[in-house]
């Protein structure tokens, strides 16, 4: 440790986080990386946490809601579906791996290591939708489209308009009111504050109307 | 026959399924996960080759491959 500071592992996020001042053996801490609970143990002179509620639906849920406080994070419109996928994986692979993933190594492990690495600043949304960014709302379109991919964003500006590409999830401006043919479209006024617009085929007819508000 | 390819636990493969399954729309699905290895590595590769990539639902309704869960392209693709 360069630092001097006492570190604590944890197996969750295969992270050591600092030791804080007064902590002891047998404490519950939270993992300021992944949101984990652990019971502090000593061994052979290192910290290491043990996880709380291991391997129950308590551990995931209550990891998963640290996780976004942490982060300033939302959860998805689906939320208890993919909560339902990742007891699954417990029960079929053995932790709480990625659902949407086939990888069932540690760093998959939610919230997986490309998410807790930036993935949400970068693309607004992690891997499987699970955790969105605070600037982000996500919605299901009346026509019930819901992609599993990431989208690439196209930017909220006029000279989009006419782009032959796919609208499935949107991001706009905090209050923003649809107008009454918008609300045909996606039904909700919109809570988040604009940074850019996915756009995707289907709806690539109402492009204008959108891009022009 | 309509060709699914899935994961156990993806919430948007099931919402597939389920749209299919209330339409009574007669599938195929092969949950990738719950493969053995060999068998997983040529499904992936297959699913590669037809989409292009590797994530989850793909849909092959005849020419067309829709990946992830997209009930309009559905719509469209099996003329609902």
């Amino acid at each position: 440790m360069t630092d001097g500071q006492e570190r604590v592992y944890c197996p969750v996020c295969q992270a050591k986080f600092r030791f804080i001042d007064g902590w002891r053996e047998g404490d519950t801490v939270m993992c300021p990386i992944c949101g984990q609970r652990l019971t502090l143990r000593s061994e052979g002179g290192a910290w290491t946490g043990d996880r709380v509620d291991a391997m129950t639906e308590k551990e995931i849920r209550d990891r998963a809601e640290n996780f976004a406080k942490l982060r300033g994070y939302r959860f998805t419109d689906i939320k208890e579906e993919v909560i339902e996928g990742l007891v699954g994986k417990q029960k079929r692979f053995g932790d709480f791996y990625c659902p949407c993933r086939m990888l069932h190594t540690p760093e998959y492990q939610c919230p997986c290591k490309p998410t807790r690495g930036g993935d949400v600043e970068r693309n607004g949304r992690c891997h499987c939708g699970f955790f969105w960014g605070s600037d982000y709302r996500s919605w299901i379109a009346p026509c019930g489209q819901l992609s599993t991919h990431v989208p690439q964003p196209v930017h909220f500006d006029s000279s989009n308009a006419g782009a032959k590409v796919r609208l499935s999830m949107c991001m706009a401006p905090v209050g923003h009111v649809l107008t009454t043919g918008q609300k045909g479209l996606l039904s909700q006024t919109i809570l988040s504050n604009m940074t850019c617009i996915v756009i995707e085929e289907p709806m690539a007819h109402r492009l204008d109307m959108v891009l022009h508000e | 026959m309509i060709k699914v390819y899935a994961l156990s636990t993806c919430p948007y493969c099931k919402r597939t399924k389920k749209f299919l399954d209330e339409h009574k729309i007669p599938y195929d699905c092969t949950d990738v996960d719950m493969l053995d290895d060999d068998e997983q590595d040529k499904v992936l590769e297959e699913i590669e080759r037809i989409s292009g990539k590797r994530a989850f639902p793909v849909v092959v309704i005849g020419p067309e491959v829709i990946v992830g869960h997209d009930e309009d392209r559905l719509r469209r693709a099996l003329k609902l």
